[in-house]
């Protein structure tokens, strides 16, 4: 008998309506949407920008709700903000006014753990990805990549057993992006975490991902779900060389081909290069 | 290897030299400046007063001098001095906790803060100026009511800007503290409190005039003492060289109250850029 899932998402839909725009008619952000997502698997969600993902993510840590449909998280429909999950958001979301250790604390302090053991699970994190000796700096003093460090502790010092990561590497440089994408997978592996990325970058779902889903261009609906057959632990460096890699790349590249077509993003036959290169 | 670690030393203490050269000059600089000014126009002011213009209606920087010793001489200054401190300072610390309240119980009940913030808007139209014979009568001819005038005026400017600081802080932020399991009042104290900081020391600023036009048109309509009564006392006999010395004593109140708040503003945000120096430190 399979675990039961953390999300299950049934049939969601989801419309924006802003009357105040005279012009604007509501817009179907997701569509249809229903998807299993199983604890300690690492899912991906792929697809061109304005697919409905944030909104996604964000029905799912209960900041919105759908507008027909039902996800439930453990079994449970989510009806308010949903605590038992860290959402790392695609903006950094840092507090400009505390220093590295002040909002890497923030979570803890949040749920009245006592000042000395804060601090000290907070420097131990800050250590583990090479961030010590910048405790005290404030985020404008730090680089992107140091941001987006910061952004990705300070969710998890609180210990979260799902996290939600929206794009979080996504304004990074190539390089600074593979070292982080190791990172998490090192932070991750052996954790038994759920986490669910959206990223719009295939070689990085398939580099860490158990599971790709790709979405269509809007309406917001799942076009395909693929399972990555990579071993792990794995080399994200070499990525492109590991067994397996080139088969998933091409079959899922075929649809997520067919997407980016239709929403005008590539030409249908040649489009390999575009989707590597972004 | 060693040669090198030398050198980049020496670079080091250049760039730190040049820099804080720098920034001595620019203050040394604007420091002359400023002095320069000032003594340009009290030069000024003396030479046309009595040649080109009439020193009955300018009086002179010497005689202000002149009058502001007489002024000392009696010891009545202090008693007026004091009074209007008094005034200004309740009215300023009563305007800035009541705004701070206002804020506090806007973030909490928003929904009836946008049903009368029309309202609002419309009592912050009229000039509050116009309230102070009604709050004279209403509160007595004593400090009471250049107190409540004065703290009026300093609630209304901290509490709309404030109000509006709030608005703008960044709903993503405010999200991701309540994901993060903050409870209303502690996302209040650690997100949209600091967050609207910059407006508050705004609105402490415009605060500081605001303060001190309360005290003196509350003092100019009835009182028997404090700056206000003074320079309407001044101007009613005529005398010009003590209006002008009784103006230059709020002139002190205003360059204190400004230190007080710049040193408030200092404090309250370290974390932000400095602007000149970080300026000055980047085009290096
Ligand atoms: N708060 C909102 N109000 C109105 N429309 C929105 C809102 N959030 C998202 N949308 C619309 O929903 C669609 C999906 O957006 P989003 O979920 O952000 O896509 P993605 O994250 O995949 O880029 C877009 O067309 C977007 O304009
Ligand atoms: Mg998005």
């Amino acid at each position: 008998m399979p675990p039961e899932p953390v999300f299950t998402i049934k049939d969601v839909y989801k419309i924006f309506y802003t009357p105040d725009r005279r012009d604007q008619r509501s817009t179907f952000a997701v569509r249809g949407v229903s998807l299993d997502i199983y604890p300690g698997t690492f899912v991906t969600f792929v697809g061109p920008s304005g697919c409905g993902k944030s909104t996604l993510l964000n029905m799912m840590s209960g900041l919105t709700f759908p507008s027909d449909g039902q996800i439930l998280f453990r079994g449970q429909p989510i009806r308010k903000t949903n605590y038992q999950i860290g959402y790392i958001t695609q903006h950094d979301n840092l507090l400009p006014w505390r220093t590295l250790l002040g909002n890497v604390q923030l979570a803890l302090e949040y749920r009245g753990v006592p000042k000395p053991e804060r601090e000290e699970r907070a420097r131990a994190l800050i250590n583990k990805v090479g961030l010590s000796g910048f405790e005290s700096y404030y985020p404008r003093e730090l680089s992107g990549g140091m941001r987006q460090r910061a952004n990705l502790i300070r969710t998890l010092v609180y210990d979260p057993e799902v996290i939600l990561m929206d794009e979080p590497f996504g304004a990074l440089d190539a390089q600074t992006r593979l070292v982080l994408q190791d990172e998490l997978l090192k932070l991750w592996s052996g954790s038994g975490k759920t986490i669910v990325f959206v990223t719009h970058d295939l070689v990085e779902s398939i580099a860490l991902s158990d599971q790709i889903v790709v979405f269509t261009q809007s309406p917001g609906e799942i076009k395909a779900i693929y399972d990555v057959p990579l071993k792990r632990p794995r080399d994200v460096f070499h990525i492109h060389k590991s067994e397996g890699f080139t088969e998933t790349y091409d079959r899922v590249w075929v649809d997520l081909q067919q997407v980016l077509a239709r929403a005008g993003l590539v030409k249908t036959g040649d489009g390999a290069a575009v989707q590597k290169g972004g | 290897m060693q040669a090198r670690l030398a050198r980049e030393e020496q670079l080091r203490r250049m760039v730190e030299t040049n820099t804080q050269a720098r920034h001595r000059h620019k203050r040394l600089t604007f420091f002359w400046a400023r002095t320069g000014l000032l003594l340009s126009f009290l030069l000024l002011w003396e030479l046309l007063s009595g040649r080109v213009i009439d020193s009955f209606f300018i009086s002179s920087p010497l005689k202000i001098g002149a009058s502001f010793e007489e002024l000392f001489q009696g010891g009545k200054v202090f008693l007026h001095f004091a009074t209007t401190l008094n005034e200004v300072l309740l009215g300023f610390t009563a305007g800035v906790l009541g705004a701070l309240i206002g804020a506090v119980l806007v973030i909490i009940f928003r929904d009836a803060y946008d049903v009368v913030e029309p309202f609002f808007i419309a009592l912050y139209g009229i000039p509050r100026i116009a309230l102070a014979p009604l709050l004279i009568m209403w509160l007595g001819l004593g400090i009471k009511s250049k107190i409540f005038l004065s703290g009026l005026l300093v609630f209304f400017v901290v509490f709309m800007t404030v109000v509006a600081g709030i608005r703008m802080v960044d709903e993503g932020v405010i999200n991701s503290a309540r994901l993060m399991g903050g409870s209303r009042s502690q996302i209040i104290r650690t997100v949209i409190l600091p967050a609207s900081y910059p407006y508050f020391v705004a609105g402490l600023r415009m605060g500081v005039p605001m303060a001190i036009i309360g005290a003196i048109v509350g003092e100019f309509i009835s009182a028997n003492r404090g700056i206000g009564f003074l320079i309407q006392w001044a101007s009613s006999a005529f005398n010009t060289s003590l209006a002008f010395a009784a103006i230059f004593l709020l002139l002190i109140l205003v360059v204190g109250l400004n230190f007080a708040v710049n040193k408030a503003d200092a404090h309250l945000l370290k974390w932000r850029p400095k602007n000149s120096e970080e300026r000055i430190t980047t085009t290096m």
